[in-house]
């Protein structure tokens, strides 16, 4: 067949590109033959590490966080939890009172101050929390139950107005855009809370105490 | 001399009684509190002793809001051959701060591997890994190897979440992992009003069907592997499902699919077709599409004039492929088993070799067919009432109540089947239904409580064995009841000597080679009557079979777990 192509030129030189050609085409075929023949099969990969890699910050040590529904009574909360085990966690926080707020639960259990100790100062409060976060989750993921207390003190013209509050919650944590945090939570506890007047006699009680708190934050990985 | 004939007698016919029961030895362990209280799976140890799977589920939230999270934890246990427990341990399936979740612990080469899976949500995938197990420490025993992956579903209610199944091929020297991708819910057409505008006869064509499998040999080396595998059946209506895949000796993949064609009739259809079905089966055949290494691969449908309603794949030590099946017919809208069937194909083309197939035998029918059964109790009284309904009934019902009684109701489903050393085909049915009861109470202040019970029926047994291309049948009457809790897997079977030893949750049958003769045993562990100290109630709802003459099965009341031991001596 190749003769045919090449009839008529140069026999040496012919000879030669012949040869080439040839096994050059040999080859190929040959080549074809054998991808039809054998599949590609994929193998078993042990570097199984790149494959979990999703992005999400699942093994966060910390979380740094903003009380956002604490914002409704008047207080500007951070807080940070640590992971202790993976069971495990501590959360505290401090709060700045900035302003007088609502808070609904005083409201509905009718603790208010009449004119003219109604008007706001300046106010603070901290909090602790021990959690327990169920199925090894601690603590970007899953339920979790804790026990806090929470002291907050409100300062009127006056009269000052102090809070404890100890309290059994539970709560959710969510992770999102890979390392943000949300922290869903009610509480169930009592309320036990002191009213220190400049010219009256101070008043003190023990009240029911329900909360429901949604906090906003980070994730922290070192 | 009418004395020792007396008492020879009575020795004899004690004797015969005697010889159809089975001996069987029923002893338990100890009653153990466990953190792991839903039993999963339980193993025999090489060096003597048993080891168990168990989980509970762990979590937590605001109830008050209905928000919580819950997640599935698992613990295994060790035990002694009585059945006592050593230990317990949680098992790690955390791994790079991952969650993986667990989808089954598989013998595999006398070994054990767990296989995890991991949605990646930034690949879009679904991962599957592998790692021995070392079952003596109850550990994961080194890293993982991620062996497959899926497509990740969507989280949304309209799609089928994708899942792997993993199996062993029957020589053992395979293993295969069949990946069902998502799959997005099919709305069903309607016509305006929402009616139905038209039969579905019309999506009868060319369907596709996509599988995706990796056949794995023993030094886990991918051999056989197709992505999205097109599986284009003729004739077929879009209702087509896997019903069962296996490996061959040689590692070629076999799926076997279930394609029905259904027509599902108008109003106008139906009133011209006088018949009071919505319904008209028009085909329920089985599709066996064998992929070999190289991927090259060969399709057969059985018999098209054959209603099919259950079938399975086995392979003989020849390596022939026997394709053993339930026959039916259509009564009203349902396909009931009226027969049973065996085909034998060629490995190497899918040719046949050899078929047989048979009715259910009339004395089977008699003593297991409710109807049948109860035409035979009814008084006369009754039966002459009952000729004068039957009267009343049209041509259609008549027919449809003539295949009733033809049929193997409530077993629809082959409950076991398999190849004994001769290469005799077994199938085993079981008749099974549910049955909801709704009782309203009042009390003293008017308040009404309704309760919905649950009562899980497993019932009579039917046998049939395929003896070259004679079929030879026989039955077990039996009746287990389970409230409110179904059963994992009710019966076990494991064919030994030419034997057929049924285990089921309430007996113990033994047929011998021609199902001629059966021996039973009747179960105290799982009788109610049958007091254990320390646990006010026993709920069964797991049972393994973990050889021919022996069984495992765990007595549970809340966290307290107790295992019973029953052997057949």
């Amino acid at each position: 067949m190749f003769h045919f192509l090449y009839f008529g030129c140069n026999s040496k030189i012919d000879m030669k590109h012949v040869l080439t050609l040839t096994f050059v085409i040999l080859s190929v075929i040959v080549f074809a033959q054998d991808e039809e023949t054998t599949r590609e099969l994929p193998e078993v990969d042990e570097n199984f590490q790149k494959y979990l890699d999703d992005g999400l910050n699942t093994g966060a040590n910390g979380d740094l966080k903003i009380a956002v529904s604490a914002l409704v009574s008047g207080f500007l909360d951070v807080q940070y939890e640590q992971k202790i085990t993976d069971n495990f966690a501590i959360q505290a926080g401090g709060a700045f009172q900035v302003s007088e707020g609502n808070d609904l639960l005083n409201t509905i259990t009718d603790v208010t101050y009449e004119e003219p100790y109604d008007i706001f100062k300046s106010g603070f409060g901290y909090g602790v929390t021990a959690k327990y976060y169920a199925g090894e989750s601690a603590i970007t993921n899953l339920g979790y139950g804790g026990f806090t207390f929470r002291h907050r003190t409100s300062k009127y013209e006056g009269v000052t107005l102090k809070q404890n509050d100890i309290y059994y919650t539970t709560g959710l944590k969510y992770l999102f855009m890979n390392s943000l945090s949300a922290d869903l939570s009610s509480g169930i506890g009592v309320r036990i809370y002191n009213m220190d007047y400049a010219n009256a006699q101070n008043e003190g009680n023990l009240g029911f105490y329900y909360g429901l708190e949604l906090k906003l934050g980070y994730y922290i990985k070192y | 001399m009418k004395k020792l004939l007396i008492i020879l007698f009575t020795a004899l016919a004690v004797t015969a009684l005697g010889q159809s029961k089975l001996k069987v030895n029923e002893s338990h362990g100890e009653v153990a509190k466990l953190n792991g209280y839903n039993v999963e799976d339980v193993f025999a140890l090489s060096t003597g002793g048993y080891w168990s799977l168990t989980s509970r589920v762990e979590g937590s939230g605001i109830a008050g809001l209905g928000l919580m999270k819950m997640k599935r934890v698992y613990f295994v246990q060790s035990y002694n051959e009585d059945m006592n427990l050593i230990s317990e341990k949680k098992l790690n399936l955390r791994f790079e701060h991952k969650d993986l979740s667990l989808e089954s612990i598989v013998q595999f080469q006398n070994d054990f591997y767990i296989f995890l899976k991991f949605d990646n949500i930034e690949k879009k995938k679904t991962y599957l890994f592998y790692a021995l197990f070392d079952h003596h420490d109850l550990m994961i025993d080194g890293d993982l190897t991620k062996v497959a992956e899926i497509k990740l579903g969507s989280k949304a209610t309209n799609s089928y979440p994708g899942t792997f199944d993993i199996s062993v091929s029957e020589n053992e020297e395979f293993l295969v992992i069949f990946g069902n991708e998502p799959q997005k819910r099919e709305r069903r057409k309607r016509g305006l009003f929402g009616g139905r505008s038209s039969s579905s006869s019309s999506d009868v064509g060319t369907h596709t069907f996509k599988f995706t499998y990796w056949v794995l040999n023993e030094d886990f080396q991918i051999v056989n592997y197709e992505i999205k595998h097109d599986l284009k059946i003729e004739n077929s209506s879009d209702k087509f499902y896997v019903r069962d895949y296996a490996v061959d000796n040689v590692g070629a993949i076999y799926i076997l699919g279930k394609n029905k064609v259904v027509d599902e009739l108008t109003r106008s259809e139906k009133r011209a077709k006088q018949t009071s079905n919505w319904v008209d089966i028009k085909k329920s055949a089985f599709v066996l599409e064998k992929i070999n290494s190289d991927g090259s691969s060969s399709l057969i449908a059985t018999p098209q004039d054959e209603l099919f309603v259950d079938m399975d794949i086995l392979f003989d030590k020849a390596g022939n492929v026997n394709l053993v099946g339930l026959t039916g017919e259509q009564i009203y809208s349902k396909l009931v088993t009226t027969g049973v069937y065996r085909m034998v194909l060629a490995p190497e083309n899918l040719e046949m070799v050899s078929n047989a197939n048979s009715e259910f035998f009339p004395d089977v029918l008699e003593n297991v067919n409710d109807i049948q059964e109860r035409e035979a109790n009814q008084s006369k009284r009754r039966r002459k009432r009952q000729v004068r309904k039957d009267r009343k009934l049209t041509k259609e019902q008549k027919e449809f109540k003539e295949a009733a009684k033809r049929a193997a109701l409530n077993a629809n489903f082959i409950a076991y089947s398999g190849l004994d050393e001769n290469g005799d085909a077994v199938i085993i049915l079981e008749e099974r239904h549910v049955r909801v009861v709704t009782t309203s109470s009042t009390d003293a202040n008017g308040y009404t409580t309704t309760t919905t019970t649950y009562y899980y029926h497993y019932d009579d047994l039917i046998m049939a064995k395929f003896i070259d291309d004679e079929v030879v049948q026989n039955y077990y009457k039996k009746s287990f009841v389970s409230v409110n809790v179904p059963l994992v897997k009710s019966l076990d079977v494991s064919l030994k000597n030419s034997n057929i030893n049924i285990m089921t949750q309430g007996h113990i049958v033994r047929a011998d080679y021609d199902l001629q003769t059966i021996k039973d045993y009747e179960l105290k562990a799982f009788s109610r009557k049958d007091k254990v100290p320390g646990m006010r109630r026993k709920v069964f709802t797991y049972r393994k079979t973990m050889d021919e003459n022996t069984i495992l099965a765990p007595a549970q009341w809340r966290r307290k777990v107790m295992w019973y031991k029953i052997q057949i001596k």
